[in-house]
């Protein structure tokens, strides 16, 4: 949560010894991040107070008025555009020659043929607020002509710090202001809640009761009678509005004043508007109703804490005041609430009403249940001064009894032995109590009692933490460690097993780059309807709160992310695209967590290679996207790779043109064209070949790696064979035969050669292939590799009805 | 005419094998294959043989025009190669034939760069799901349900009690559930967080987790370890330093910056004048994750810290923009 700190209201709880860079270095290396540093207001040069004598229409204009301006003495005439302009306002003036916030210098202007001679401004033109929704009105004693830096002070510097969730004890000034004396030594001011109590006792003007005493462990109340509702001062709208809260009136302002200054929430309800007088604190109906101060009606649960009167809801606990009791122009009687909620009944009331307060966000990082008193008294008194009225005697205290301080054994041992350091007791001892830690040596470690704001602190570790920031982590000297060693059977496969999936995975990358693809990353979520086009059997896997349709499912397969890339970059007059991506997939299992399956996308479209002088290079074909198929898994060490058709029907192909691709007999993937009624969806009018491969199963077959092999020793025999044979009998039909003919000889078949045309039969096709032939053992005669030349075409013969090509 | 085929091939082979340059080729090429040529002469006469006979004559001369034409084309290329050429050397200038050119992705090129660094120091590779269970993810870090640490990482949810992972840190509990102290590991991986995305934003991460658990584990030995990825990763110069942080599963938590390696420190753009770089993350273990897998934290302790390669990515290559990563622009990303 980000707070706003200006300087000069800060610098009224503490000295701030420092320079402001200086300030924010030492702030930060102690762990408040200062976001930002931001000079707000300015010297006012050449702004002055103005009382508006009178408002006319503009002529020429339904929306500007015609305003006559007293700047002490003087009578300028100012055209003006805010609807809350209004005779007898005083308000700033910028005269011809000064310069708005924004950097635009006034100058006397003719506005639909009327001149100007000068500008009423907003919050905003003054560099005060974001707030330009009307103009700035000042205090009704400020003086025409007045220089506005005397009313409004000098340019302030406004820290924006963002205070972590476990430091609630700086979401205020005072917070800050006691982690800055911490740092300096110096001393620490904190504001009284004492009050003069001139007023009735004030257990016969209102009662509390607390129903729910686990979701409220403190509930203070005192009332102030006689307050005259009104504008704040000038200097408590500065102090506000500068750390970001808009000015509401006096009793709000001082609410809000206080719980900027000391980080308590506190709430004011008109006395009057309050139900027999009293207040119920108590979980709130099932469905109960209730209009919270911003003017919702909003459906409450029993798991919402409500603040009640004898009748009905007043406030949601912790979070937002209800619009029936909110202070107005007639309250006369104030009853002030300062209470400590529970912070996860807060933070369930937030997330039930979806309303993130100021209040709220305190709570729920936990209260101090030490504060509320004093709080609570402080903004009696800052009412009773700038709205008047009198502070009834005593104050309403309902609390369950406070839990005593933890005290916490803090071994310095363990201390330097979890940050690395060698600290003494002593030191140890008095950086702790630079936080206002009460600490006691105890031999030698010591003995830590928390103090009541800072409940944060609950063990050992905490408080070495609180250490080791203020000692400072720059001094903390660098160790390398030393790996260890886990010589156990266990460990070491453990690792072989790692090392080895990474290294197929680098190997994988590496390879594919190395065959000329560029390696894509695309997002895992996409639209639904994309996994359905591709894999419409398997049901996808779905966000529940998804940024946009979009974006809602995860990917089934890279298939549809790598095709968004095709078109993205054909778009763009990328035609020639040879692309790869490797990741997980999503799929859906009956329970639990998905299976993420790791997969190989490789897309190819356009020509093989870029244009050359030489000729054109040709388009990437069926056989090109299959010998990289083939290569790849060769490249990753496996020895049997082959491509049979696809029997089955895969939607992302073109049922024609599919291969799968088997390694060592087990199916690793498959490839094609991809399909025309999938291009058509994604607008890509070239062929696209695609496989994809399921890494997983690559990877596992690939597990008994490469063996060297030694040379051949005897030479081999090479033997052409051409034969004509059907169109349906397929190249792996006569490869298998001629395999199951030769044995172990046969250390190589290539088919080089396919021709149809002339001299060949139609519906046949002659194919060549070349053999050779070698032993491990001896030197193959001719005599011997004819005969199993002829063995080979004998069956060829009789099983396909092949001849021999002359 | 068979006869007369095969003879005029040889003797063509032949001369083709003495030509010593293209102007030689292109009169030998006339000679046999121009319109008058030897050849073409018995090209023509095939009509006058006898039907029967005419596919088998036909063809063999058709693969003598074959076969010379081919050895043609392979001595020219010879004698270009040799810069035999009678006309002078070939033009080296031309352009060549250039291999397609692969690339890897740059965020895979830093996840390598960041394995092999933590290879190195002894870490081991280890990896977890990306949908994951809120148990993982927040629960056994010490970010139970109502806790505001849930607000700073907005989450996507698939059901009540899985999310799409918003770190790679509920892979720490996996790997201590799996395994007894030492622990040394990082995690690479992908996250993602519920942000609309902005000049800044992305919805996407990748991060890299690190955790190390054994006896006698120190803040100094992390800020040491860190010192040395820096200086592998960036170069001996850079430097680390440590700020106070929050996160629900360290305690002491830090944020750790390394010294600009832009501008060596001294303030720029790309640090916004500050001479630091926030990378991310860092701690000792907290004393309740140890809770949840069962470690007895008098015994041991431990650092963990994250990384975003995105970032570092950024750093280490000059990429300026966020979602250069995810837009795969090929003009980016092929090539050198």
């Amino acid at each position: 949560m980000v707070i706003k700190v200006p300087l000069s209201w800060l610098q009224a709880y503490c000295d701030v010894p420092w320079p402001v860079d200086e300030l924010v270095d030492r702030l930060v290396l102690t762990g408040l991040e200062v976001d930002g540093v931001e000079a707000v207001g300015s010297d006012f040069e050449g702004f002055v107070v103005g009382h508006v004598e009178r408002v006319d229409r503009h002529p020429n204009a339904d929306r500007l008025s015609l305003c006559t301006v007293d700047v002490g003495g003087e009578f300028l005439q100012v055209i003006c555009g805010a609807p809350n302009v209004a005779a007898g306002q005083k308000v700033p003036v910028a005269r011809v020659g000064a310069v708005l916030s924004g950097g635009l210098e006034i100058r006397k202007a003719k506005i639909r043929g009327v001149e100007s001679f000068g500008m009423i401004c907003s919050e905003a033109e003054l560099n005060l607020s974001d707030d330009h929704e009307g103009i700035m009105v000042l205090e009704a004693g400020a003086v025409p002509g007045q220089p506005l830096k005397d009313i409004l002070g000098g340019p302030e510097t406004v820290l924006s710090i963002d205070v972590g969730t476990n430091r609630p004890d700086c979401l205020s000034l005072t917070g800050v202001a006691r982690e800055i004396t911490a740092l300096s030594g110096g001393e620490l001011r904190m504001p009284s809640g004492g009050v003069d109590e001139a007023g009735p006792p004030v257990d016969d003007l209102a009662s509390v009761r607390v129903d729910a005493p686990d979701d409220c462990p403190r509930f203070v109340g005192r009332v102030i009678t006689g307050v005259r509702i009104g504008p704040s001062p000038d200097w408590l709208k500065r102090r506000i509005e500068a750390a970001g809260i808009r000015s509401i009136s006096n009793v709000v302002d001082v609410t809000n004043y206080v719980m900027l200054e000391m980080g308590q929430p506190l709430h004011a309800y008109d006395l009057d508007r309050l139900a027999g007088r009293g207040i119920v604190v108590r979980r709130a109906g099932e469905e109960e109703a209730f209009t919270t101060l911003d003017g919702v009606d909003r459906t409450l649960d029993g798991e919402v804490l409500m603040i009640a009167d004898h009748e009905t809801g007043i406030g949601v606990g912790g979070v937002m005041g209800g619009l029936n009791t909110e202070i107005t122009h007639e309250t006369d009687r104030v009853f002030l609430e300062g209470a400590c909620f529970d912070a996860v009944r807060v933070r369930r009331g937030s997330k039930t009403l979806q309303l993130q307060t100021d209040a709220s966000r305190r709570f729920e990082r936990g209260m101090d249940p030490e504060l509320q008193g004093e709080a609570v008294g402080r903004a009696a008194g800052l009412i009773a001064e700038v709205a008047g009225g009198v502070v009834a005697e005593g104050m309403i205290d309902v609390r369950t009894p406070a839990a005593p301080d933890p005290v916490i054994r803090l071994r310095v041992s363990r201390v330097n032995g979890l940050l690395g350091t060698d600290l003494d007791r002593d030191e140890t001892a008095a950086l702790l109590r630079r936080l206002r830690f009460d600490v006691r040596p105890d031999g030698v470690d010591l003995e830590v009692r928390v103090p009541s704001f800072r409940r944060d602190v609950l063990r050992e570790v905490d408080l070495i933490e609180e250490v080791a920031r203020l000692y400072g982590y720059d001094k903390i000297e660098p160790a390398a460690s030393t790996p260890p060693r886990d010589d156990s059977a266990e460990a070491r496969e453990r690792e072989e097993a790692l090392r080895g999936r990474q290294d197929d995975q680098r190997r994988l990358r590496d390879t594919m780059a190395g065959f000329g693809f560029t390696e894509v990353v695309t997002h895992s979520l996409l639209h639904p309807d994309l996994n359905q086009l591709i894999d419409p059997s398997r049901p996808s896997v779905m966000v529940d709160n998804p940024l946009s349709p979009e974006l809602s499912a995860m990917r089934s397969s890279l298939a549809a992310s790598v095709l968004s890339v095709v078109r993205w970059n054909a778009n763009r007059k990328v035609r020639d695209i040879r692309i790869f991506e490797a990741g997980r997939v999503f799929w859906a299992k009956e329970e639990g967590l998905p299976d993420e399956p790791e997969h190989l996308c490789i897309a190819v479209t356009g020509q093989r290679h870029s244009p050359h002088w030489d000729g054109p290079p040709g388009a990437f074909d069926f056989y090109d996207l299959k010998g990289l198929a083939e290569a790849l898994p060769a490249r990753l060490g496996l020895d049997r790779v082959e491509t049979v058709p696809y029997d089955n029907v895969d939607p992302l192909f073109d049922a024609d043109r599919t291969g799968e691709l088997l390694a060592d007999g087990v199916r690793v993937g498959r490839f094609g064209a991809v399909a025309h009624r999938v291009l058509d969806r994604y607008e890509i009018r070239e062929p696209v070949w695609m496989g994809v491969i399921d890494c997983g199963v690559l990877f596992g077959q690939a597990s008994d790696r490469k063996a060297y092999r030694a040379p051949p020793k005897y030479p081999a025999v090479e033997r052409d064979l051409a034969i004509v044979v059907p169109e349906t009998v397929t190249h792996r039909d006569i490869l298998k035969e001629i395999r199951a003919c030769s044995g172990d000889l046969l250390e190589a078949v290539e088919l080089f050669d396919v021709y149809r045309g002339a001299q060949i039969a139609a519906d046949s096709k002659s194919m060549a292939y070349a053999m050779r032939f070698r032993s491990g053992e001896r030197t193959l005669t001719d005599t011997e590799v004819t005969r199993l030349q002829d063995k080979v075409l004998r069956r060829l013969v009789s099983r396909y009805r092949a001849e021999l090509r002359s | 005419m068979v006869q007369e085929a095969e003879a005029i091939e040889a003797r063509a082979l032949e001369e083709i094998a003495r030509a010593a340059d293209p102007s030689d080729l292109e009169e030998i090429r006339i000679r046999y294959m121009g319109k008058n040529g030897d050849l073409t002469r018995v090209l023509r006469s095939v009509g006058k043989a006898a039907p029967e006979d005419r596919p088998r004559i036909g063809q063999r001369v058709n693969q003598a025009k074959k076969t010379i034409g081919e050895a043609l084309e392979v001595r020219r290329a010879a004698c270009e190669a040799g810069g035999e050429s009678a006309a002078g050397a070939l033009d080296v200038t031309l352009p060549g034939r250039p291999p397609p050119l692969g690339s890897k992705h740059p965020l895979t090129m830093i996840r390598e760069e960041v394995t092999e660094i933590f290879r190195d120091m002894g870490f081991s590779v280890v990896d977890g799901p990306e949908v994951e269970w809120d148990y993982y993810n927040f629960e056994a870090l010490n970010i139970p349900r109502d806790h505001p640490a849930r607000d700073t990482q907005d989450t996507f949810y698939l059901g009540s009690d899985i999310v799409l992972r918003t770190h790679t840190s509920p892979v720490q509990v996996r790997v201590m559930e799996q395994q007894k102290p030492p622990v040394r590991v990082i995690v690479p991986g992908r996250t993602y967080r519920h942000e609309n995305p902005d000049a800044t934003h992305a919805f996407t991460f990748h991060q890299c987790e690190g955790l190390y658990v054994d006896k006698g584990v120190t803040m100094a030995q992390l800020k040491g370890d860190m010192t040395y990825f820096a200086q592998r990763l960036f170069g001996g110069k850079v430097k680390v330093r440590f700020l106070p942080d929050f996160f629900p599963f360290t305690e002491p938590s830090v944020q750790y910056d390394f010294s600009c390696v832009a501008c060596g420190g001294v303030g720029c753009r790309i640090c916004k004048q500050t001479g630091w770089l926030e990378i991310s993350g860092a701690g000792m273990v907290d004393p309740a994750v140890f809770g949840f897998v069962d470690y007895d934290p008098e015994v041991y302790t431990g650092y963990a810290f994250g990384m975003g390669l995105d970032r570092l990515a950024m750093f280490k290559y000059g990429i300026d923009s966020i979602h250069m990563f995810l837009e795969n622009d090929l003009r980016q990303l092929e090539g050198p």
